[in-house]
């Protein structure tokens, strides 16, 4: 962590937002992030526009936190990683204001705006100040209605009120972008994997999309022109391979994890 | 509601055993085992690195294990109980290193983090709470990321 002399040399949020290639070297970051290859690379993605941003540190996290049987959290840390070594060890997940914030909110807020109802988050917000979020800004990136996962990205300086000034309204602007390319780049890279791991193909997810319409078998075979024996067949393999008991449930983790697209069930339902 | 792992959660195992109580070494007994285990990386590092569990990959397809390709070096170390997983990868500016613990059979923590020396590295695994639970995959992990760190140099 900078030292507090360091720190006091650091450019204010205003300096750093006035620079006239402010938006353009951001944006050029944001632009590369979707064809981010791995995790190694989005890191470095995340190091750089955390950067050029203007703050000192950032993780981002993306996760789904309502179905234990489900619950999977993926962060990308660009601070000192012993931070999420102690965060991990003392299981704070479900005690953090940040991800609290992700799942109930859209817009960004500053670390300092935050209501702590515990002192479980009192303690997270001390152990984040210990590592570089003195001052912080938590930026979700929220999903589509009805679904559990969410995405926050957040930023720090160990900077006492780095945010609270001027600058602060085009950090927050850019943050947005950052936080929803890496939300989507984390959701691709996710779904490709289930698709790959349960081999999942095109018309398992015509199927899972017809489920999740809400559609009876009886409704899915005359859509398809097979017979109803077919369709009950073809589901219960698909969850075999989903490994979840119910084809509701397979239905639903086809759409938490992106595999059909949860506007046209929407849609369809109405 | 209450149901098994999907699939793409629990693809090699069955279910995860309870890590809340794992039987530790103590520091002293790991201190010994992790120089027994530098001692014998250091004079058959290519057997250890074609092991069962320690796989060094290229990301180039067909290519072979070793000697890795100079700027995309890849190694990934998993637990003989598939519970804890890591990949490195040697890039530009240090190493990335992806760590997937699987807490539960029904909980997946990803977590991926650049270290800039080897020493940042050290201190990390040094940290981390499951050292103790495997500490030959943490020997392998250190050994990994000092040859990832002298490839970058």
């Amino acid at each position: 962590m900078p030292s507090s002399t360091a720190a006091t040399k650091r450019p204010s949020l205003r300096q750093v937002t006035r620079s006239p290639q402010y938006f353009t070297n951001v944006i050029q970051i944001v632009e590369e992030i979707a064809s981010a290859r791995d995790a190694s690379r989005a890191v470095e993605l995340l190091q750089q526009a955390t950067q050029r941003m203007g703050a000192e540190v950032s993780i981002f996290v993306s996760f789904v936190p309502e179905d234990r049987s489900r619950a999977s959290y993926r962060l990308l840390v660009a601070c000192d990683p012993r931070f999420v070594v102690e965060y991990a060890a003392q299981a704070r997940y479900r005690d953090d204001p940040w991800l609290e914030h992700a799942r109930h909110h859209a817009l960004a807020v500053r670390g300092s705006e935050l209501k702590t109802s515990s002192e479980a988050q009192r303690s997270l917000v001390r152990l984040a100040e210990r590592f570089g979020f003195r001052s912080s800004v938590v930026v979700p990136a929220p999903s589509r209605t009805g679904l559990t996962r969410a995405g926050v990205l957040c930023f720090g300086s160990s900077v006492p009120d780095y945010f609270e000034g001027e600058g602060y309204g085009a950090f927050k602007l850019l943050a947005h972008s950052v936080a929803l390319e890496f939300h989507e780049w984390w959701l691709a890279r996710i779904r490709d994997e289930l698709i790959a791991q349960a081999q999942i193909d095109e018309e398992d997810r015509r199927l899972l999309a017809l489920q999740a319409e809400g559609r009876t078998s009886k409704q899915i075979a005359r859509d398809l022109s097979v017979s109803i024996a077919c369709v009950d067949s073809h589901i219960r393999r698909i969850r075999r391979r989903l490994d979840v008991p119910t084809r509701h449930a397979a239905a639903r983790l086809a759409l938490e994890y992106g595999l059909i697209d949860p506007l046209k069930s929407q849609r369809s339902d109405s | 509601m209450k149901h098994p792992a999907p699939a793409v959660w629990s693809s090699t195992r069955e279910c995860a055993p309870d890590i809340d109580t794992p039987t530790h070494p103590s520091p002293r007994q790991l201190d010994l085992f992790e120089t027994a285990a530098d001692s014998s990386a250091r004079t058959s590092d290519a057997h250890a690195a074609s092991g069962k569990r320690l796989v060094a990959t290229s990301e180039q397809p067909g290519a072979a294990a070793l000697p890795l390709a100079p700027g995309l070096e890849t190694v990934e170390l998993t637990s003989d109980d598939g519970v804890l997983r890591f990949r490195l990868v040697g890039s530009a500016t240090g190493v990335v290193v992806k760590r997937t613990h699987h807490q539960s059979c029904h909980e997946r923590v990803d977590v991926s983090m650049a270290f800039v020396s080897e020493a940042s590295l050290s201190q990390w695994c040094a940290a981390d709470p499951l050292r103790y639970t495997y500490p030959l995959l943490f020997a392998q992990l250190r050994r990994s990321g000092r040859a990832l760190f002298n490839r970058c140099d």
